[in-house]
This record gives C-alpha cells, structure tokens and sequence, in this order.
C-alpha cells in the first residue's frame, strides 16, 4: 500500500478551493428558500441551508448548506429593519452569494446581499396564494366579499359579556405579561377566569403547535367566551407562522370567537384576517375585551337610568292623571250638587208657591164658608129671633088675655067667694053653728043637750040644745 | 334569583323592562316589582363582572340560604 502514489486530505480539499475558486470567481445572486435557520447573537453568524423545491411539492431538488458572516449578518438586520419580516425558516428569498470551498468545513454559500423587493414580493405571492387556498379548500367557512375575508370565526358574535378567556401564547413573553397585567389592573374592576394554553408562536414549527392548541381549547368542553391568540410585544417580527394555511384554516374555522394580539404593526397577518377580532399588541386586545363588557356595563347603566327616568315620569304621570280625575270628579261632584240644589231651590219654590196657593184656596174657601155659615146663621138667627119675638108678642098678647081670663075668672071665683064668705052671709041674717070649736053643717051630729054656740053679725051666743027637728033643708032655697 | 343566570339572560330581561316601561306597557301596579327586578339584574351584573365565578358561586349561595333559612340550618347543623 505504501507504493501506491497518494495526497493528503488537506492537499486534496485545497485543490479543490483552488478549482473552485477559478471556476467561481464572481458572485451569483440565487432564489432559494431559508431552511434549518440558526442565529448566533455571540458572534453575530446565521447558519441555515438554502433549498429549492420541485413545483407543487415538499421534495428538495437543491439542498445547500449557507452562511452569513459579519457582513452578510449586516445585511440580514438591514433587511429585517426594513421589511419587519425575519430572515428565517420558509422565506423565499433572492440573494446575492459567494460560491466558498473551505478545506476544513466543505461547501456553503455565503450571503452577501438580499434583494428586499423579491423576497417581499414572493411573501405577498405566497400569502395570496395561500388566501386563494383557504377560500378554495373551504367554502363552507371563507368566502372573500370585495377585499374582505368573511369566516365562520369573524361572524361569530362575541358574548355580551366575555369573562372566561382562553389564553394561546407563551406565558413567560412580555405580550403574555402585558395582557393579562392590563386585565388585571383594568380600573372597573373587571375580573376574569383565565386558562393558559402554552405554545411557541415562534417559527414554522409552531403552526402544528398552535393548530393543537385550538384542538385542546375545543375538547376541554369549557365554555369559552373568547379565545386570545398573542404574541411577543417586541421589535422583532417573524409572523410566518401566522400565514400558514393550517394555523389560518383553524382559526377560520374556529366555534369560539378569537381575538388576536400578535404584536406587529406594519402588516396584518392572514390569521388576523381569519378572526374575530383582530388588534395590534396583546395590550390592545386586554383593552378591547375590557372596553367590551364596560360597553356592556354601560349599556345597563343607561338602562337603569332610563328605567329611573321614564318610573319617575310614569308615575308623576299617573298622579297627574289622578288628580285631573280627582279635579273632575269634584267639579262634577260640585255641579252635581248645584244642580240638586237648584232643583231643590225650584221644589221648594214650587211647593211653597203650591201651598200657598191651596192654603189661600182654602182659606177662601174657609171664609166662603164662614160667611155662608154667618150669613145662614144670620138668616136662621132673625127668623129665630122673628120667631121669639112672635112668640114673645103671642105670649104677650097671649098671656094678657089669659089673665084677664083668669082675672076674670078670679074675679068671679072672687065674688063668689064673697058672697060665700061668712061675714057675709051672717050679715044677711044667718048664723053659724059650731060645736067644740067645729063647724056644724049637719044638724044630726047635735043631739039634745049638746051645748052649740050660735055665731050671728056681732054676736055669739052659748046655748043648750032643748030639742031637735028633722027637715028636708028646702026651706033655705031662694 | 335564578341560579346561574347569564348576562345574556340578564340583559334581555333588562331590555325588556326597559322597553316596557319606555312603551308605558307596564302598569303602575306592578312598576316596583318591575324595577326592582332590574336593580336586582344590574346588581347581579355587576357583582359578577367584578368578581371571579368562584366568588359569583359563593353569593348565588349566600342568597340561597338567604331566601330559604330553614334549610340553611338544617345544613348548617
């Protein structure tokens, strides 16, 4: 084996520089695609290969390990400040490289210079094709209205008030710390039930990540009112993730309503298209979703207030309606009694008048009966009195002449008596024969030896009784 | 109160009252009722939104055993 003529590896890989180096002497600008790309802040060098695919497919026809030294690295951070896209995994990008055989460390390219507008212009080519993609691959949850990405997510009405929040970020980045310190100390007071989903939100490898996420989020079975998707909070930019197809689809095709917060500020991610609502920082998002229920807040406020307003007015309504009835129900009232009154005032006046009347009427009626009844007992009382004083006049004339008949008849009794009076009839020479005091008319009662006393005119004569006589008594007749 | 009642319930029930009484629907007799039950709602609102679920659980609770002593005790014992 010593025989057989040889070089040294060294020897060989230098040949090798040297060829390259004729053969290679410029430098060639590139379309590749950034793959496996590695940065090293300590010595300011990217390492990463550059690919190149067969159309339409995931299969390298060109896989070419790169480098960026000090100057290259120079124009990677020129680009990224300019563009706010990362020089990172997935780019497409048009470069300007140096064709290098190192003897110790094989074949690279180095980077010397970007073309910014290619490498923009192929982004915007790819995000349209990918746009083009999700609306043609999902009909039934996108639809482009004029420039405008319409999704099942974005139609998505968010709660009225939204207090259980589903977080997907990393929870030690400044964005997970800005969010959740802005909800924290909102000045309302608002609380908040928050569940943390970590995932990476850096590189292409999150996509598959942050795909799980919206799967774990949907399977919990919580119910949700928002989902927040955030991001960093820093300069740096690298949003490739948040154009990929996959992630954007899910978003897109999500049941609970998110809300993105990614952190950048010049462009607006194809996934922020997709969703409901879409800030710029993860601040912004806290702030949205506090804005949202103080909305709500305010909107019962107003409804209290409106509600005290209008009860107020509704009841001085009401009392006003009362008392207007209570007014008319007093006039009413008063005219009422007026009218009664009136009424009465007329009754009175027609019974007062009325009795009157018939007291009058019987008043004349009275005094024509009482002048009837005076003139009658006027007429009876002088025929009475015509009657007395006739009679009085006949008892008068009457009784004279009854007198005189009586005079007369006494007269005549008078004479007769006269004539039958003893004194007399002893002057005309009789005598009177009386026995113990008694007159005698019958001479049979004396017997003889009676002692009679026999009266004459002047004198009176005591005798005894010799004898006695019977006679007829016809010899004293004249 | 009902229990667990959502914003989304407490606000329609607000909105109706409101309408209501802005459309002069709602009788006078029954108008401290009414806005009473939105003092309730906005109340209820307002706890909520300040304070955790687990703290909303508690004062559902608290005005459970509030409305209903004698269980109260019972449990309490």
């Amino acid at each position: 084996m010593e025989n057989i003529q040889h070089i040294t590896l060294s020897e060989l890989t230098h040949e090798v520089r040297n060829v390259m180096r004729s053969a290679f002497p410029d430098t060639y600008w590139i379309v590749a695609e950034v793959s496996g790309h590695k940065f090293y802040a300590n010595n300011d060098r990217h390492y990463f290969e550059l690919i190149e695919k067969a159309e339409g497919t995931n299969e390298p026809i060109a896989k070419v390990n790169a480098r960026a030294w000090y100057e290259g690295s120079q124009t990677i951070h020129a680009f990224e400040e300019s563009t706010g896209q990362k020089f990172t995994t997935g780019l497409q990008v048009l470069i300007k490289v140096k064709v290098e055989f190192h003897p110790a460390h094989g074949f690279a390219l180095i980077l010397v210079d970007i073309d910014q507008t290619f490498t923009l212009g192929n982004l915007e080519k790819q995000r349209l094709e990918t746009l083009h993609r999700l609306v043609a691959e999902n009909p039934d949850a996108i639809r482009k209205v004029g420039e405008e990405y319409i999704t099942r997510n974005k139609e998505l009405e968010l709660n009225i008030v939204i207090n259980h929040i589903a977080i997907i970020g990393s929870p030690n980045s400044e964005g997970y710390i800005d969010f959740t310190h802005t909800l924290d100390n909102n000045q309302f007071g608002y609380k908040f039930n928050i569940d943390i989903y970590q995932s990476s939100v850096q590189g292409l490898a999150a996509e598959k990540e942050l795909v799980q996420k919206f799967i774990d989020i949907h399977v919990s079975g919580k119910q949700y009112d928002c989902v927040v998707l955030i991001r960093g909070g820093g300069a740096k930019t690298d949003f490739l993730v948040f154009e990929t197809y996959q992630l954007s689809r899910a978003a897109a095709r999500f049941p609970i309503p998110i809300i993105t917060g990614l952190g950048h500020h010049k462009d607006v991610s194809i996934v922020d298209m997709m969703v409901n609502t879409s800030v710029k920082t993860p601040t912004k998002a806290a702030e949205f979703i506090i804005a949202h229920n103080r909305d709500f807040e305010e909107e019962i406020l107003q409804m209290q207030q409106s509600i005290i307003i209008r009860s107020q007015q509704l009841i001085a309504e009401y009392l006003q309606k009362i008392n207007s009835k209570q007014i008319a129900i007093m006039n009413q009232a008063r005219s009422l009694v007026e009218g009664h009154k009136e009424q009465m005032q007329e009754f009175k006046q027609t019974v007062t008048g009325t009795t009157i009347k018939v007291l009058n009427h019987h008043q004349s009626e009275l005094k024509s009966s009482i002048s009837t009844l005076k003139s009658g007992a006027k007429v009876i009382y002088s025929q009475e009195k015509n009657a007395l004083q006739n009679a009085i006049a006949n008892i008068r004339v009457n009784s004279g002449k009854y007198l005189d008949a009586k005079k007369n008849k006494i007269g005549h009794i008078q004479s007769i008596v006269k004539m039958a009076d003893p004194i007399n009839i002893l002057n005309r020479g009789f005598a009177l024969v009386s026995m113990n005091g008694k007159v005698i008319t019958n001479g049979e009662k004396i017997k003889k030896g009676d002692s009679i006393t026999v009266t004459l005119k002047n004198t009176e004569i005591e005798t005894e009784v010799t004898s006695t006589q019977k006679k007829n008594g016809t010899e004293t007749n004249v | 109160m009902e229990l667990k009642l959502t914003y989304e319930d407490a606000f329609n029930e607000l909105r109706e009252i409101a309408s209501e009484i802005e459309d002069e629907t709602v009788s006078v007799d029954v108008l401290a009722e009414k806005v009473k039950r939105a003092s309730l709602l906005i109340a209820y609102c307002q706890t909520k939104l300040r304070s955790t679920e687990q703290e909303v659980n508690k004062i559902i609770k608290q005005m459970e055993t509030k409305t209903s002593p004698g269980e109260d005790q019972n449990e309490g014992k």
